[in-house]
Order: structure tokens, then sequence, then C-alpha cells
């Protein structure tokens, strides 16, 4: 081993206690992000990927918290456990985050400007002008046209599309190493989702950002992902390189999530319907004793319903938490 | 200039306001029953008809209404707001004497209720479940449900007779020689404390309450989670990002509450004998004191249109959104 990862997650638990006992958000969650690369953090609604965003953060909100012996480092350094004075010198400078909506993610009463100025003045002991100054060139990176007029603009003068190019541009302020992208496009049109992508891409291009994005679109995996993890239900269920988990997916839910892509019907080029995944996400509080997925897995076996199956490593870098892993990804 | 044109045009809007006000009010009180010519008679020591005649035309009383009218407009256009028919002394004196006590309690006991009663609403928004929120909830009911005049009381018996370390009555001490200007603006302060601190209570538990829910509402936006993901200190958090957001519905009520408040002084300023225009209000009410009444009435509606502009104007300057649709 050389120098550490830039960021390393080692058995990160999130939940909370309840009368009826511990409820998990994340189970047991392992990640390593190197610098420049974008890893796609794939799942339904309540997979827990947003949790393990904001645990990162170190922003998991009460009664939630970070349990167990888990570990974030960056470069390093344990993040949990830190003091809230040294969270909040990485929040902004060395990680930042994007969120998923950009119409509520800024302060109304503040103009764009005061609010990317804000985290300049924070973290890199700029004046009032100066942070302006930088202000107007961050808005000029992220394609915003006119930026020494739209600086002065308040958040309910612009787009959606346009706000959240603010967002990306307030997290990119003081260059952080780390950009974590929360569904980033979820709440923008369908051709500004393409256009923040595209941002995305160059800004991680010119800045050698490495992105954690948060998707639950298959389709973004495909355009944008260097390597994807697979959540299901706080769980990793598989990872691997993109290329490869979308060509041959070694989990069914996984094949199941790639089948449901619309995008699989614009290549197939035939009129067929939609396949859906039958059933939803199991509750976090009567979670199967098997394997989470085997009540809505159409090659479930007695094995899958009794035992959770491990996460078993199938190539370097490419594992699978399934009974049929091996079978699945060949 | 957006804002020139804001002010003027509210200006222009605020003085159709004050004369629909003086023609309403004339002929409320013209409807209102009682007889000024029997009180004032009553006060002489009795008449008979011809002398409550004379006295009808003496002061006009017996001239048609709308002649009546048109002789008041008249007259507080010329900026006379006529004599006092009990007092008989002009009513713009009256009321000016009067006025600057009435406006120094309401204004202390509002703004003292609207700078507490934010911070305890910010302080308990931030542990909702903690000792002082609850508190807070306790507070708000009480001294919501508790009418003016007992909390008034109560203070009385307090801090005027268990502990007596403030003045019960009047607004200077009559035996208090020397000092200059400080001193008595001391003095002043020392009685104020107890009628503005009743008066305040009420209002303290509104705003309280208030500042409460719509900080917690504020403190759950996406835009504060972003804020705290930028690095922000808690405090910055709170008390930049969340109280300017926070604060517009407390700004709302307050512009409302300055109307209102005027009524609760009629109960402190009977309870501690401060000399204000509320008790004089209610004197001129039961002495029929049409002309003094009225010279009220008008004073109140220019307090309340004046604290209206000033809200549009606090609004204007802590959200951008309005200042761009008006």
């Amino acid at each position: 081993m050389s120098a550490a990862p830039l960021l390393q997650i080692e058995h990160l638990n999130v939940g909370f206690d309840t009368a009826m006992g511990a409820i998990m958000v994340v189970r047991d969650l392992d990640l390593v992000l190197e610098e420049g690369e974008t890893l796609c953090i794939v799942g339904e609604s309540g997979s827990g990927k947003s949790m393990t965003a904001l645990a990162i953060m170190g922003l998991v909100p009460e009664p939630l918290r970070v349990v167990g012996g888990g570990s974030i480092k960056l470069s390093g350094e344990e993040l949990v456990g830190a003091s809230h004075r040294r969270l909040r010198q990485i929040r902004g400078k060395r990680i930042s985050m994007v969120f998923q909506e950009p119409m509520s993610s800024l302060n109304p009463v503040f103009s764009v400007g005061e609010q990317i100025a804000e985290t300049l003045r924070l973290h890199e002991g700029l004046g009032r002008r100066d942070a302006r100054a930088a202000a107007i060139e961050m808005l000029q990176a992220v394609g915003i046209p006119a930026p020494e007029r739209r600086v002065d603009d308040y958040p309910h003068q612009m787009s959606g599309g346009m706000r959240q190019r603010v967002m990306i541009a307030m997290a990119l302020a003081c260059r952080p190493a780390i950009l974590i992208a929360d569904e980033p496009t979820t709440a923008l049109d369908v051709t500004v989702q393409a256009q923040i992508m595209d941002l995305l891409k160059d800004v991680q291009r010119r800045f050698g950002t490495a992105i954690l994005l948060i998707t639950h679109d298959i389709g973004i995996v495909a355009e944008a992902a260097d390597r994807v993890i697979v959540l299901y239900a706080g769980r990793r269920v598989e990872e691997g390189s993109a290329e490869e988990v979308l060509r041959r997916p070694a989990h069914p839910y996984t094949a199941a999530l790639v089948a449901c892509a619309p995008q699989q019907l614009l290549l197939g080029g035939e009129r067929r319907i939609l396949p859906e995944i039958p059933g939803i996400v199991p509750s976090l509080l009567r979670m199967p004793p098997g394997c989470a997925f085997a009540p809505r897995c159409a090659r479930a076996t007695a094995e899958c319903h009794a035992k959770a199956p491990p996460l078993l490593e199938l190539s370097a870098g490419r594992a699978s938490a399934c009974w049929l892993a091996t079978e699945l990804g060949r | 200039m957006r804002l020139a044109n804001a002010i003027l045009q509210r200006l222009c809007n605020a003085i159709l306001l004050i004369a629909a006000v003086i023609v309403f009010n004339f002929a409320l009180i013209h409807l209102a029953p009682g007889d000024p010519a029997q009180v004032i008679a009553g006060e002489m020591g009795g008449a008979n008809a011809k002398i409550l005649a004379e006295i009808r035309h003496a002061y006009g009383l017996d001239k048609p209404f709308l002649e009546q009218l048109w002789i008041y407009v008249s007259h507080v256009l010329r900026g006379d707001l006529g004599q006092s028919y009990y007092f008989n002394a002009p009513v713009a004196q009256l009321v000016a004497q009067r006025a600057l006590a009435t406006v120094l309690l309401v204004f202390s006991g509002l703004i003292a209720a609207i700078i507490f009663g934010t911070l305890l609403g910010v302080f308990s928004a931030r542990r909702p479940r903690g000792a002082l929120s609850h508190g807070v909830t306790i507070l708000s009911l009480v001294g919501y449900s508790a009418p003016v005049f007992w909390t008034g009381i109560l203070l009385i018996l307090l801090f005027a007779a268990a502990v007596p370390i403030f003045p019960v009555e009047g607004m200077m001490d009559p035996a208090r020689t020397g000092g200059g200007w400080i001193g008595r603006a001391i003095d002043i302060a020392h009685h104020l404390v107890l009628p503005a601190t009743s008066l305040g209570i009420v209002y303290l538990a509104q705003y309280s309450r208030l500042a409460r829910a719509s900080m917690l509402d504020v403190l759950g936006a996406d835009y504060i989670r972003a804020a705290r993901a930028k690095g922000l200190s808690e405090n910055v958090v709170v008390y930049k990002h969340a109280l300017r957001n926070a604060i517009l519905p407390v700004v709302t009520v307050a512009g409302l509450d300055l109307g209102r408040v005027f009524a609760g002084a009629v109960l402190v300023e009977t309870v501690f004998d401060w000399p204000g225009m509320g008790r004089l209000a209610y004197g001129s009410i039961l002495r029929r004191d049409s002309p003094t009444l009225l010279g009220i009435l008008l004073f109140s509606a220019v307090i309340v249109i004046i604290g209206n502009l000033l809200t549009d104007l606090a609004y204007r300057l802590i959200d951008p959104r309005i200042r761009t649709s008006a």
C-alpha cells in the first residue's frame, strides 16, 4: 500500500435505537473513492444512499447516527468522531455536496453571489471584494451567462437548472477533493439533466475532483460512472466497474434495475412493456431473515430465504452478495 | 428607484385612507346614542329645554349632519381638531400631551416582546424537546390567556408590595427634584417597567410561540442543510441563514399588533394610572366628548398606517422576493 486512498469507508453503520430494537439504515458499508474518479451509488428510495452521503459530511440527521466501529477516512484522517470544528473545516473545503432540490437548497433571502462568496470567505479567508470576484469566476466556470450581472440575482430569479449550476459553483468554489452529488438531476427537466451531467463531467476534468454520485437512475450510471456500488435496503449487493456491472450484472437486483431502464427499450428498438420489479423495499423494522431481496427475486431459492448471502469477491474490485453470483456474473 | 415608487404609492394610499377614516369616524360617533348637550348640562348642574337648545346652538349640534361633517372636515384639514366639550381645551393639545406617554408605553412593551419573544422562540427551536422549549410552551399558554389587567395587578403585588422595587402608579415621581433630563429619563424608565411588562407579556407569549414554530419550520429546510454542508458554524446557520427567513411571520404579526396594542393600553393605563391616551379615550366615551374621541381615533389611525408602512418597508428589506414582485 502506498498513500491512503482519498476516501475510505469501512464497516459504516447508520441507524437509531427504537423500542422495537435498532433500526439500521446503512449496514456494514465499505467504499473506496480514488482521486479524480466517479463512483456511483445506486439504489431505490430507502436504500441508504443519501444517508451514506450525509454520514461522510458528518450531517446525519437526528435521531440517526453512525453506530458500531465504522470508519470514514479522508486521506487517512478519521472523520467518525472528529470534532465539530474539524468537520466544519472539511465541509465545503475538502468535501462538498450538491443536493437534489436546487429549488429549495439555496437560501431565498441572499443573492447567489453572497452564497458562493460566503464559502470562500469562510474557508479561504478572502475579503468581500475578492470573494465576489471569485464568485463571478465560479459562475462563469459553471456556464452561467453574464455572470457579473447574475451574481447579484436572488435564487427566485433563476430557473431550476441555473440554480443547480449555482449549487455546483458553490460546492466547487474551494476546489474540494470530493464532490458528493445526491441525485443532482432528479428534480430537473430531461434536457437540463443532460446539461448538468455534462457540467459535472467537465468540472471534474478541469478541477480533478472525485465525484461520489448518488442516483436511482441506471442511465446516469451508464453515462457517468467509473465504478458503481448497488445498495439494497442499506446493504451493498453489488460492486464493480460500471461497464461490467451494467453489462453482466452479478446480482438479480442489479439485473432487474438494468432491465427497468427505459434506455434498454431504445437500444433494443422493439416496442415492449417496460418491466418493473414487483413489490417494495422491505420495512427496516421487518427485515427478512435471509437475503433482503429474496421476497422480490424471481430466482430466489429456499437458501436465499433462510440465509443472507455474504458479499463475495468475484474478481478484483468486483463483488456480489448473491448465492447465485458466480453463476450470474459469467 | 423602485423603493421610492413603492413608498410614494403607499403614501398616496395612506392619505386616502386617513380621509376615509375621518369621515367614517365622524359618521359613527354621530350615529352613536347619547347627547353631548345633556352631559354638558349635567356638568353645569342641570338645565331646562331652553338652556339645552342654547348649548346645542353654541356647539353647532343643531345643524344638519352634513353641515356638521363639512365643518369638522374643513377644520381638520386646517389642522384644527376642535375643542373638547369637557376640558374646554383644544383637542390637539390634549392628545399631544398624552400621545407621548402612550406611544412610549406601547412601543417599549411591544418592541421588548418582539425581541425577547423571538429570541426565546429561536432558543427553544434549537432544542425542540428541551426544557426551555417546554417552558416557552407553558409560558405562552399562560401569558396569552391571562388578561392584561390581571397580570398588571399581580406584578404590582409582586414588585411594588412584596418586593417594593418599582413604583406602582404614574409616569414620574412628582417629589423628585434636580438630576437634569438624564435623571428624568431614568425616573420615567423606572415607572415604565411594570406597565410595559404587563402589556408586553401577552405579546411575548405570542411572539415566542410564533418564532418557535417559524424557526422549527425553517431549520428543516433544504437550504439550512446546504448551509451546514458549506461548513458554516451552527450560530451562523441559525442566526444568519435561518433567522432571516424565520423572522418574516414575526414582522407580519408585529405590523398587525401595532394597531391592536393601543386597545390593550387602555387597561394597563388604568391599572397603573399611566397618563396616556387610552384613559383619555375611555373617559371621553363616557362623557360623550366627541371632538376628543375623534382626535384620538384619528391619531390611532395615523399610527396604524405608519406601522403598516414600516412593516411593508421591513418586509422589502428582509425578503428580496417582495422587492421584485412589487
